[in-house]
């Protein structure tokens, strides 16, 4: 199992020391568990419930409330997000609210995994009651001390945005004047927690606390990192995922004005120079002989049939109720599917860049990561140094989608300590990928192969569904896999597929997990990234044969749904984008419904069709249930933006590897959807007192179905080969 | 080599093909001007020469030699507060990589047309891709801008 270090930062220890500089520093853990995707309550007890020498939260004496957070800001409003948590409770003035990024430390562990982590729409979800009872907590503390300094009872305080008021007196003081003697009491346990009904903060739309650095251009990425006397590497890459250099040629490199020095790692041969440029000039001139590696004649396409062939075969069960098989056999009809869904990249504007500073006995690190802990361990197994000695700051990242989030440690920061160590490099250096190195350096979304079967009785309602998935596992071979594996099943390849809300009497999902040399990864959605398409086509296929309208046909199978939020989102989504009314010609819409972590969401997507095959999503609607909006703004921005990058994927997206070689190697023709081929979006959040459901992931799966459902009411052709660009459709 | 950068003569030590890009990052450290692709494709290292946007990865330095060059940090002016007051207010930003380009290409873009429509919007913004997807809301903010210059 991963260790973890609980050995307190310097930084941490400056916080502990709370009393001595006068400050109420404080560190809390609220151990959750049971979300979906995520580990149960007692694995997660078994990392996390140890006291905290760390901080959440510090007021200092000129009232700035500086809220660490532990997760990482990615574009998805973390930072915000949690502020507002805290704050709600605390009772803060919100103009004094800064927020920082967590160091390494086991306090930071993530609520659902047992990793310091951000991901799988996990943050609000296991983060909401944590960060209320610290702003509980701390309240409760500055209350106490305001109540002993007036010789009152606790009873007698309340409190106003930064001020203990004394209801007696009427007399205030402000936090800041309360700090130092609010830190030498006693963390109180079991503050109660305010009622919904009370929330100020929570359920109001709220700016981003990363609005002016953004907007300024100050923030700043691990690329935008610069230290005293640092260099710059770039790496040459095999043009053969895996191979390795076997003769180097570094004379003409080492010639290259600025270029300081050649040197080889594992993954390839860096060149380090004063500057980008120079390295890169100088990477241009490097020969490198690289031996044929293993994956020499890796073809995305051969993978593809080979996967087909295993679909053919049945899987590890990942769900089973009723007798599909048998209920196959009396079926008026059976419709079967072979999907197929390719490689494709996260692709993040701002490609891996890491800055390291090696010495002796400590090492610090910049980097956009989503993973702290693992990266951290990572570092210290590479250099023998103990995790205390080990300082990661986490910058703002610019994009993750999962591609920050490496199981084995972060690819890229493995290479600048390799460099660093190899090179006995003892100034500052600074790692950049180009784009070509970031769009061929793996970790793709999984190939998936869906192989479907669904057998309707006479009236066109589904009798039985049968799915054969194929796909490479994310957390095999990881230290997730022993974690989260169960039974052969890796829960984030069904996830969207075993729990699909559907009435329907007998269902089977297996799974082929087959092992390639190549490492694939998390990708927005994550598992539901294929579920949802594969589900939500199939189904719309089924409403087809059935002869019904396709919303209609979804309200007949979720009516008796355990859960009427499925249908609520159905039918909101029908009355906002005006589903009664008859599109205009040349116009044409699908629908499509999915819950993925803890959110439900539905989208009726409208695109325009010319009889020359060229297409535009012209207009896109969504209706979203994600319990309580913690900032409702920024959960419809996920939304929008989410719908962006699932188009984006769905109409464009494929990563095409032929012997060994990846095909798309920068922006052509790996293509981003860009604002004039971006539909209009209208979100619509239904209001709720659920606890929240995840948002940052909840609408990428989505938006594909409906998108090809329109695709199909458009031409009459159904797509179960991705990207829907691969079929002779124009996309200007 | 001598240019000309947000208002100042500065002295870059750097070859006369180094690209623009480089030079304003690792020499003179103006870091808000990202590296995206390299290739012109992305469009988020986009600054102004002589108040037009253009691409600085494929710039090399002799094309700008005595060209007025204003990267984010050197714009400050009325349309840029414009714009920036209207990034603030409908939170346009997510990750927010490509928003110095975004809000350098809104106010080129506001410089030569005072009331841009859509398409004009979807012409001028269609060379900065924005991979957290806040197409939509740029496009809202860039409108809001022009409104509020309008009402200057």
């Amino acid at each position: 199992m991963m260790a973890s270090s609980d050995h307190p930062s310097r930084r941490d220890v400056l916080r502990l020391g709370a009393t001595a500089t006068g400050v109420l520093a404080l560190g809390y853990f609220a151990p959750m568990g049971g979300q979906d995707g995520a580990a149960d309550a007692s694995e997660i007890s078994n990392f996390a419930v140890k006291w905290p020498p760390n901080a959440f939260v510090q007021i200092d004496k000129d009232e700035t409330i500086t809220i660490t957070s532990s997760k990482s800001e990615m574009g998805q409003g973390i930072y915000t997000g949690l502020a507002m948590l805290l704050a709600e409770e605390l009772d803060c003035d919100w103009s004094k609210i800064k927020v920082e990024s967590a160091p390494v430390n086991e306090v930071y562990t993530s609520n659902a995994y047992p990793v310091q982590l951000t991901g799988a729409s996990t943050s609000i979800r296991t983060s909401f009651d944590q960060y209320r009872i610290i702003g509980a907590s701390a309240r409760r503390m500055l209350i106490s001390a305001a109540a002993v300094q007036w010789g009152i009872t606790d009873a007698q305080c309340t409190t106003e945005s930064g001020f203990v008021i004394n209801s007696v007196s009427k007399a205030k003081l402000s936090y800041g004047k309360l700090t130092m003697a609010a830190a030498k009491l006693p963390i109180p346990t079991n503050v109660p927690l305010k009622d919904h009904a009370d929330f100020k903060l929570i359920g109001t739309s709220h700016d981003r606390v990363d609005n002016a650095e953004k907007i300024k251009g100050t923030a700043q990425y691990a690329i935008d990192i610069r230290l005293p006397n640092m260099v710059t590497a770039l790496v040459l890459h095999p043009p053969v995922y895996g191979s390795r250099a076997i003769r180097t040629i570094p004379d003409r490199a080492r010639a290259t004005s600025g270029v300081k020095a050649v040197v080889s790692i594992s993954t390839g041969v860096a060149v380090v120079a004063d500057g980008f440029w120079h390295a890169k000039l100088g990477r241009d001139l490097l020969k490198v002989d690289w031996d044929p590696g293993l994956n020499a004649d890796f073809a995305s396409d051969d993978l593809a049939q080979q996967f087909k062939e295993l679909s053919a075969l049945p899987g590890d069960m990942a769900l089973q109720s009723g007798k599909p098989a048998a209920a196959m056999e009396p079926a008026a009809l059976k419709i079967t599917q072979d999907y197929v869904q390719p490689f494709v990249a996260a692709a993040t504007m701002e490609p891996a860049a890491c800055v390291v500073h090696l010495k002796a006995d400590s090492c610090e690190i910049w980097t956009g990561t989503q993973s702290q802990t693992i990266d951290r361990n990572m570092v210290c197994d590479l250099t023998g140094l103990k995790p205390e000695q080990v300082t990661l700051h986490t910058t703002y990242l610019g994009g993750g989608f999962g591609r920050r989030a490496v199981l084995k440690g972060s690819d890229w920061l493995r290479e600048a300590i390799e460099i660093v160590k190899n090179g006995k490099i003892a100034v500052p250096l600074k790692l950049i990928w180009t784009r070509e190195d970031d769009m061929t350096s793996y970790y793709y979304r999984p190939l998936w192969v869906d192989k479907v079967t669904v057998g309707l009785d006479r009236e066109g309602m589904p009798l039985s569904w049968m799915q054969t998935s194929v796909g490479q596992s994310i957390i095999a071979d990881t230290p997730l896999e022993p974690v989260l594996m169960k039974n052969n099943i890796d829960p984030m390849s069904v996830e969207g597929a075993i729990d699909m809300p559907y009435a329907i009497p007998n269902i089977q999902i297996d799974l082929h997990s087959p092992r390639r040399n190549i490492p694939v990864g998390w990708f927005r959605s994550i598992g539901h990234s294929h579920t949802a398409y594969v589900k939500e086509t199939m189904i719309d296929e089924c409403a087809h044969a059935a002869g019904t309208d396709p919303i209609a046909y979804r309200r007949v199978l979720l009516a008796n749904n355990r859960s009427p939020r499925d249908l609520a989102v159905l039918d909101l989504v029908a009355e906002k984008s005006g589903w009664d009314k008859p599109m205009e010609q040349g116009f044409y819409r699908g629908v499509a419904l999915h819950a993925s972590f803890g959110s439900y969401v539905a989208i009726v997507a409208e695109i325009s069709m010319l009889q020359d095959r060229t297409m535009k999503c012209e207009r896109v609607v969504a209706a979203a249930d994600c319990g309580i909006a913690v900032n409702p703004d920024q959960v419809i921005a996920q939304i929008e933006g989410g719908i962006v990058f699932g188009l984006n994927t769905v109409v464009f997206g494929e990563i095409p590897i032929v012997a060994g070689v990846v095909k798309s190697t920068n922006f052509t023709p790996y293509k981003l959807l860009r604002m004039h081929q971006a539909p209009r979006i209208e979100v619509y959040l239904v209001p709720s007192d659920e606890a929240p459901g995840g948002a940052g992931e909840i609408a990428t799966s989505v938006i594909g179905p409906a998108v090809a459902n329109a695709v199909f009411e458009a031409t009459g052709e159904r797509i179960s080969n991705l990207p829907i660009i691969k079929h002779k459709f124009k996309y200007p | 080599m001598k240019l000309h950068v947000n208002g100042k003569d500065v002295e870059v030590n750097a070859d006369e093909d180094t690209p623009l890009l480089w030079a304003l990052r690792d020499d003179l450290g103006l870091t808000a001007t990202k590296y995206g692709c390299g290739i012109a494709q992305c469009g988020v290292c986009s600054v102004m020469i002589n108040n037009f946007a253009i691409r600085s990865c494929i710039t090399p330095l002799s094309d700008v030699v005595g060209q007025k060059i204003t990267t984010t940090e050197g714009l400050d002016n009325a349309v840029v507060k414009a714009v920036r007051d209207a990034w603030t207010k409908l939170n346009v930003v997510q990750c927010g990589y490509c928003q110095p380009a975004q809000i350098v290409s809104a106010t080129a873009l506001l410089y030569s047309v005072r009331k841009p429509t859509d398409d004009d919007i979807d012409q001028a913004m269609a060379g900065v891709a924005c991979r957290c997807g806040t197409y939509s809301r740029i496009k809202a903010a860039i409108h809001l801008a022009a409104k509020a210059l309008e009402d200057l």
